[in-house]
């Protein structure tokens, strides 16, 4: 009698603390979107304000203008290259190339994309002359070139054999089957790709901009370049113990949380439109641009572990930066769990609670370490070569995301 | 189709493979098998799934080789010239040796007509009145008049069945000698199925067809010659009447009287 009463009083209560931390990851990631979308406000503003001399096209025109230039100067040169790197790794590559170049590609794409832009710059400049617009067209390129290619060689790859098969069983050479039929069934996913691309370079400049309070004068190449020198001025004092407590009291927070949160949508969200258009936001935003979550993880190194903050407080703010996406993966975890395994373990008679804790779980725990490490490592990864680049003295925003949250 | 054709005479062998052995990148597929692919008739290779049957077949046109990890061993002759010889061009054996897929496979990007002209321009060939090598093709195919009305819709509009006449009239317009065809009914209905079997006996006209299938019926019904294929090996070669009533073979027996497979 007694296990029954708890039992079905854990069965009213832990669907709660599930949903509330469901509710946590999207919250944050709503959070992270609407901080960015008050401060970008904030930059348009600027820019309908600030006067053009006399003689000079207005503000937004010309920065219109620069970028138009800039973006077709940066598609001729990321095109070909770009094309031609995807169609090499994944038609002509051998399997041990393909091991090592991909996974390659696939990282540099995760970069934050200034980065890239930065180092072109800070090459090309000598040659060919500072604020130029062939110069931010190259590096804006240079910033597009591994998303386009690691996209576009993913897009050519789900091209379906069979069709190469058809070709190859008509006496095509492999260079026609590539040209006449991949590339053509392919060329809407690559159009996309370069879409995509430009779109998030160019966003993520932005934000940088925004974010490192400039106003909208100049070209963008200008922005990138005081922008990374404000970073290099900044210096960055982390211990190595900081980083490490911080890191692991970080995942203390975020691993169960997000484990509640993915256990919550996946095994009793209700299945309403209305939940999966929330869910739909959710994962969109979990998607955001690399700059965001590297911007935010250099902050929280460099406020707290730099000056001497509260390491809970930074463990805090890391576990929300980690929350959403950490979610995404682990429903992707809970997912990979065969539904046979859930009715079998009902068919005997267990609850849904218990099926969760005593067989979905367990069969899903080598995905949910690997999803906890891969979420950690991309945070890393993206905040790593901001911070290399020189510790960014960000005042406001995280700070307001921490209050707000 | 059997009692249609005597076998008065025999027909002149179109291929022959010979000691032909094959592997992927895990196991030996092919174990040694040498086999004759009679010109102007339908040739069938039955065995239970995963006995190599269509390696086998892809052999035939040098397509197993482009399987990553894959080796070819032997012998093919195709007009007594060995396919496999140093300095064959191996886009030239597979336009003289045509192919139909399991699954239909036209380019989606292309319309009706520009999959049948597909095959030349991927050759960089010139087509000499397009409009009529398509009809003729898709005569061939028993598709024209379904189609004709309308040849700028995508090949992927049409039904599977109609898909998979695509195909085959795809494969038709290059002019080739011999046709593969590798279960090309396992994933159609059994009205569209009876329509390409239809079709094979008119293709049997023009061509020399070697055809896969798991299904022993189909081999009874469509083919002159059948080849029982287990665990790579050829277990029995004959006039398909024969292999159906009186096989030599205890394997072949049990397999076609239904003892496994």
């Amino acid at each position: 009698m007694g296990t029954r009463v708890t039992r079905s009083l854990a069965d009213v209560v832990v669907p709660k603390l599930l949903f509330l931390c469901a509710l946590a990851s999207v919250l944050a990631t709503l959070v992270i979107a609407g901080l960015l979308a008050a401060e970008a406000l904030g930059f348009v503003r600027t820019l309908g304000a600030s006067r053009p001399a006399a003689g000079t096209p207005s503000g937004l025109a010309s920065l219109l203008a620069g970028t138009v230039l800039a973006t077709l100067v940066a598609v001729l040169v990321a095109l070909p290259l770009g094309l031609a790197a995807a169609i090499y790794l994944s038609e002509f590559a051998g399997p041990r190339a393909r091991r090592i170049l991909a996974p390659t590609l696939d990282g540099l794409a995760s970069l934050p994309t200034v980065v890239l832009g930065y180092l072109a710059i800070a090459l090309l400049t000598p040659s060919l002359g500072a604020h130029h617009v062939l110069l931010s067209g190259v590096a804006l390129g240079v910033m597009i070139l591994p998303y386009f290619a690691a996209q576009s060689a993913h897009v050519i790859s789900a091209v379906p054999q069979n069709l190469r098969e058809g070709a190859y069983a008509l006496g095509a050479s492999k260079l026609a089957t590539v040209n006449a039929i991949v590339l053509k069934s392919a060329r809407g996913g690559i159009g996309a790709a370069l879409l995509f691309a430009v779109a998030r370079a160019l966003g993520e400049v932005m934000i940088l901009v925004i974010i490192t309070g400039h106003t909208p004068q100049g070209g963008w190449d200008v922005w990138v370049l005081e922008a990374s020198s404000h970073l290099a001025r900044a210096s960055l004092s982390v211990t190595i113990e900081g980083a490490l407590a911080l890191v692991a009291l970080a995942l203390g927070m975020a691993v169960p949380a997000s484990i509640g949160a993915a256990a919550w949508l996946e095994e009793y969200a209700p299945r309403g439109k209305r939940m999966s258009r929330v869910e739909k936001l959710a994962r969109t935003l979990a998607a955001a641009p690399p700059i965001v979550y590297g911007l935010l993880g250099v902050a929280i190194f460099v406020r707290v572990l730099g000056s001497g903050e509260s390491t809970i407080a930074g463990a805090a703010m890391l576990a929300l930066l980690l929350l959403p996406r950490m979610t995404t993966a682990f429903r992707e975890a809970l997912r990979a769990v065969p539904g046979s395994l859930r009715e079998a373990c009902l068919a005997l008679g267990a609850d849904r609670l218990r099926t969760l804790r005593e067989v979905v779980l367990p069969a899903a725990m080598p995905d949910i370490w690997r999803g906890a490490l891969r979420s950690l490592a991309r945070a890393a990864v993206e905040t790593a070569p901001l911070a290399w680049i020189g510790a960014l003295s960000l005042s406001a925003l995280p700070w307001k995301l921490f209050v707000a949250a | 189709m059997t009692s249609d054709h005597p076998h008065d005479s025999e027909p002149p062998v179109k291929m022959k493979a010979e000691d032909l052995r094959a592997w992927t990148d895990r196991e030996e597929v092919i174990r040694g098998i040498t086999l004759r692919i009679a010109d102007k008739r339908i040739t069938a290779l039955m065995g239970p799934s995963g006995c190599g049957k269509s390696p086998l077949l892809r052999c035939l046109n040098r397509m197993h080789e482009m399987t990553p990890g894959s080796r070819v061993e032997g012998r093919v002759l195709l007009d007594g010239k060995d396919i496999y010889a140093p300095g064959t061009n191996p886009a030239e054996v597979r336009r003289r040796v045509g192919m139909v897929f399991k699954k239909p496979n036209p380019f989606p990007h292309m319309s009706v007509r520009d999959n049948i002209l597909a095959g030349l321009r991927l050759n960089g060939l010139p087509a000499e009145r397009p409009d009529e090598l398509v009809e003729r093709s898709l005569q061939k195919a028993a598709l024209w008049d379904e189609v004709a009305d309308d040849l700028a819709r995508p090949g992927t509009s049409l039904s599977r069945g109609q898909q998979q006449r695509l195909c085959i009239a795809r494969a038709l317009a290059l002019g080739p000698e011999v046709l593969l065809m590798d279960e090309p009914t396992s994933t159609l209905d059994p009205v569209a199925t009876s329509r390409i079997e239809d079709l094979l006996h008119e293709l049997r006209e023009h061509v020399a067809v070697v055809i896969v299938t798991h299904n022993m019926q189909q081999a009874a019904r469509v083919s002159d010659y059948t080849a029982f294929i287990h665990e790579g090996d050829l277990v029995e070669f004959d006039r398909t009447d024969r292999i159906f009533t009186n096989p030599r073979e205890r394997r072949t027996e049990d397999y076609v009287t239904g003892k496994f497979g």
